[in-house]
């Protein structure tokens, strides 16, 4: 277990020492001056030059990615251009945004998706399965954009009921987390779906059914146990994929997570913002993934890492 | 009996939500007025790198002051902070200033003060630098007198000084400023949470009595405008700006929400780039200017957010020029382009990105209308990024952008981006190179005016551009707003508004 621990952390610093390199050379690649957009259309060819100087992309590119690298190791990242601020405390001003949407739309998919899953399963092939079925093609069909409006229109717009935009009390997590669940729970019920029939078929299962074992009990004991991971992995990937922010549905809700301050900075060559909040995105992935791995183990026993 | 348990439960958790949903609905708190805004509050500091943005400058209309203002009805300007000043010769100006005005920490304002500001923003090197150049040095020869000396004389002093917003003595060139600002102004600063809201509370001891009217101001941001108009609609803010002619057209008709349309000091316009062939010739540029139907764009797909320009500046800038329109002609347009070699067209391209509203539409009809006298245009929507660096090198046959007159004065614009100096649009005239030099440097507003007309003239003519559009700009408020005035530029100020409860 040890060896395999520092196996997976040099792997993931590797990762990360990749991330961070393209991303540098990436943003420096993009057509476009930090300077010149800082400045606008109101600056004078002098004072954009000046300007280039004071964010040191005067330098050559390996002087650049050397003082970056430095900086980095010591947990530096820079100062926004456009903010003034430092760039890794932008990134956790908006955490806490990002992490409240992206938590709460993978609790409410767990809970709807195992009640969905474990319904179409226990009545396949009925009425109720293919109402299921049907649903959740449909919500993984319909764009969240589109879904995100329609919802403002009618339960923000018509009906009153919830606020249409913004992060404050708890009513304002509503809209956002059933826009970005819906597509979600139709992936995940899918998939516990056919997790719950394969695994049912199994020996086990009959056996425990043998045995006098109540339904229910075979459900939780067994069969989800035994059906978990594959629905952990996509867990682990969906909410990797949302801890980096959900740009277009921040728009919709006016939401202030990652996924807008990440867009923003890419349009205003922000580099110090870019490496820093997809640097954190980066890091956040390949944390999840091991803890999704590190989770096999538990779920199944027979796996074991050496 | 204890079967129904669940169902009673279900039932009285629905209820209570329903309660607690219908009370989370928006209140409208007292002396308490929410607006959304159309661009991103990149930071507050006056003096920064974002002071040219214009929510960095309706933000500073409320919490800072400047020593004089300029009234675009009366055409002077007025004491602020400053409540007189005199040219005591061509490079010296003496400012007596007003007494007994705190700022929001308590300190008091003094000539210190008025030195710190146009110290730092020197110090800085953002895109305000350039306004204060020319300054040479700044003397407090009393707590309540500034006397700013300049190298050469500097007809744009006043104007430019009407972007100065006072900063506290001693304020280091740093950025923290703008987390935390203090100013003198109606409001103080209380809260900046990025794209999210920007907060602030009136200020009890503001120098001029009875503002602000409300307690509390909250600006509050929304990205997109469906979504800026639903939350007026749905009462969760009372104000926002920049709609789109038809938001415009559909809330006129309601009863809960006034409109109302007001002037800028902002011009839309397109560029042409006379170092790229054939764009070189005077009569191919003319025919440009024959070949486009303004008025048919200002009727339709801007109506109610620009109207046709009449000069190269914004009609209630200072200096302005109102000309007669070009006129729309193909025939004439058609015949320019033969004399010039060009009976069957050429190939150009339009370069533009999307920062305008109705930028898109507005160059589609472009390159529609120009296709009618043969001119094939390539219609390239860029990055903005992208655009500003081709923008600046010069890097583009067409440019469609506009500017604004920050600072109310016609050399902001005229001085700014057409001097060959500025290398913005290719264009070189060393008549006006020389007329614009004149003018900065002629301290009587009487004869700069003179000069910058000549100026006006000379680029509506024969011009580097296509002066298209005035912008308009509009304001939609619930009713329960009281006294918003129509400011003379897109520079607005709520300090005078009230709220009904």
């Amino acid at each position: 277990m040890g060896r395999y621990l520092v196996r997976r952390v040099l792997s993931a610093l590797l990762v990360i020492w990749g991330v961070i390199t393209i991303i540098f050379l990436v943003v420096r690649v993009v057509p476009g001056d930090p300077a010149s957009v800082l400045l606008g259309t109101f600056a004078t060819p002098e004072l954009v030059a000046e300007q280039r100087a004071k964010m040191g992309l005067d330098s050559p590119l390996l002087v650049q990615y050397g003082l970056f690298i430095r900086q980095a190791v010591l947990g530096d990242w820079g100062r926004s251009y456009h903010e003034g601020k430092e760039a890794f405390s932008l990134v956790l001003e908006r955490l806490p945004a990002t992490m409240e949407l992206a938590v709460a739309a993978i609790a409410v998919t767990i809970v709807l998706s195992f009640v969905f899953g474990s319904l179409a399963a226990r009545w396949v092939q009925s009425p109720v399965d293919q109402a299921i079925g049907g649903l959740s093609l449909l919500g993984q069909a319909i764009p969240n954009f589109w879904l995100g409006l329609v919802l403002i229109l009618i339960f923000a717009r018509r009906l009153n009921w919830l606020p249409s935009f913004g992060r404050d009390t708890l009513w304002h997590l509503i809209l956002p987390t059933v826009t970005l669940s819906v597509q979600l729970i139709g992936v995940m019920t899918r998939l516990i779906r056919a997790g719950i029939l394969e695994t049912m078929s199994q020996d086990f299962v009959r056996t425990a059914r043998a045995k006098g074992v109540a339904e229910a009990a075979v459900l939780t004991h067994h069969v989800y146990r035994n059906m978990m991971i594959p629905v952990v992995t996509m867990l682990g990937l969906q909410l990797g994929a949302l801890l980096g922010g959900v740009v277009v549905l921040e728009t919709v809700f006016a939401w202030p997570g990652l996924g807008r301050l990440i867009v923003t900075a890419i349009n205003n060559r922000d580099y110090p913002v870019v490496q820093a909040s997809v640097t954190f995105a980066a890091v956040t992935v390949v944390f999840l993934n091991a803890l999704v791995d590190l989770t096999y183990a538990y779920l199944d026993p027979r796996i074991r890492y050496g | 009996m204890s079967r129904r348990w669940p169902m009673a439960t279900i039932l009285i958790s629905v209820a209570f939500i329903a309660t607690a949903i219908g009370q989370a609905g928006p209140a409208a708190s007292p002396g308490t007025l929410r607006i959304s805004y159309p661009q991103r509050v990149i930071n507050l500091d006056p003096q920064g790198t974002a002071a040219a943005e214009r929510m960095t400058i309706i933000l500073g209309r409320h919490l800072f002051d400047t020593l004089i203002t300029w009234d675009a009805a009366a055409k002077k300007f007025q004491p602020a902070l400053a409540e007189r000043w005199r040219s005591l010769d061509p490079t010296t100006w003496e400012f007596q200033l007003r007494r007994g005005v705190r700022f929001h920490d308590g300190s008091e304002f003094t000539s210190a003060a008025v030195a710190t500001s146009i110290e730092r923003t020197q110090a800085i090197r953002g895109p305000i630098t350039p306004l204060f150049a020319a300054v040479a040095s700044v003397e407090t020869p009393d707590p309540y007198r500034v006397v700013i000396k300049t190298r050469t004389p500097m007809g744009t002093l006043l104007s430019n000084l009407t972007l100065l917003h006072i900063i506290p003595a001693g304020t280091p060139a740093t950025t923290a400023f703008g987390e935390r600002p203090i100013g003198t102004g109606p409001f103080k600063f209380v809260e900046f949470v990025r794209d999210t809201r920007v907060v602030l509370d009136a200020n009890p001891n503001y120098w001029r009595r009875g503002i602000p009217k409300l307690q509390r101001l909250i600006w509050v941001d929304i990205p997109e405008l469906s979504g800026r108009i639903t939350a007026l609609e749905t009462g969760e803010i009372d104000m926002t700006v920049q709609l789109t002619p038809e938001e415009i057209r559909r809330l006129k008709g309601s009863q809960a929400i006034k409109i109302d349309i007001g002037p800028t000091f902002y011009t839309r316009f397109i560029w042409i780039n006379p170092t790229h062939k054939p764009w070189d010739d005077v009569k191919v540029r003319q025919a440009l200017q024959h070949a486009l139907n303004i008025p048919a764009i200002t009727s339709s797909l801007v109506a109610g957010i620009a109207k046709p320009a009449k000069g190269p500046i914004a009609s209630n800038v200072l200096c302005a020029t109102d000309f007669e329109p070009y006129g729309y002609n193909t025939t004439l347009a058609r015949r320019l382009l033969a004399e010039a070699g060009y009976p069957r067209g050429f190939d150009t391209e339009l370069k533009w990105n999307d920062a305008l509203p109705r930028e898109r539409e507005v160059a589609d009809a472009i390159t529609g209308q120009l296709a009618l006298v043969g001119i094939r245009v390539k219609n390239t929507l860029q990055p903005r990024a992208i655009w500003l660096d081709d923008l600046l090198k010069l890097n583009w046959d067409l440019n469609l952008l506009g500017t604004g007159a920050v600072t109310g004065d016609a050399d902001y614009t005229l001085g700014r981006l057409y001097h060959s100096r500025a290398k913005r649009t290719g264009y070189a005239n060393p008549e006006v190179d020389s007329l614009l030099e004149q003018a900065a440097s002629t301290v009587d507003t009487k004869k700069r005016c003179e000069m910058y007309r000549r100026v006006n003239e000379i680029l509506w003519t024969e011009g580097p551009a296509v002066f298209l559009f005035e912008s308009l700009e509009s304001y939609a408020y619930r009713t329960r707003v009281q006294g918003f005035k129509l400011p003379a530029s897109e520079i607005f100020d709520l300090s005078d508004v009230s709220v009904s409860p």
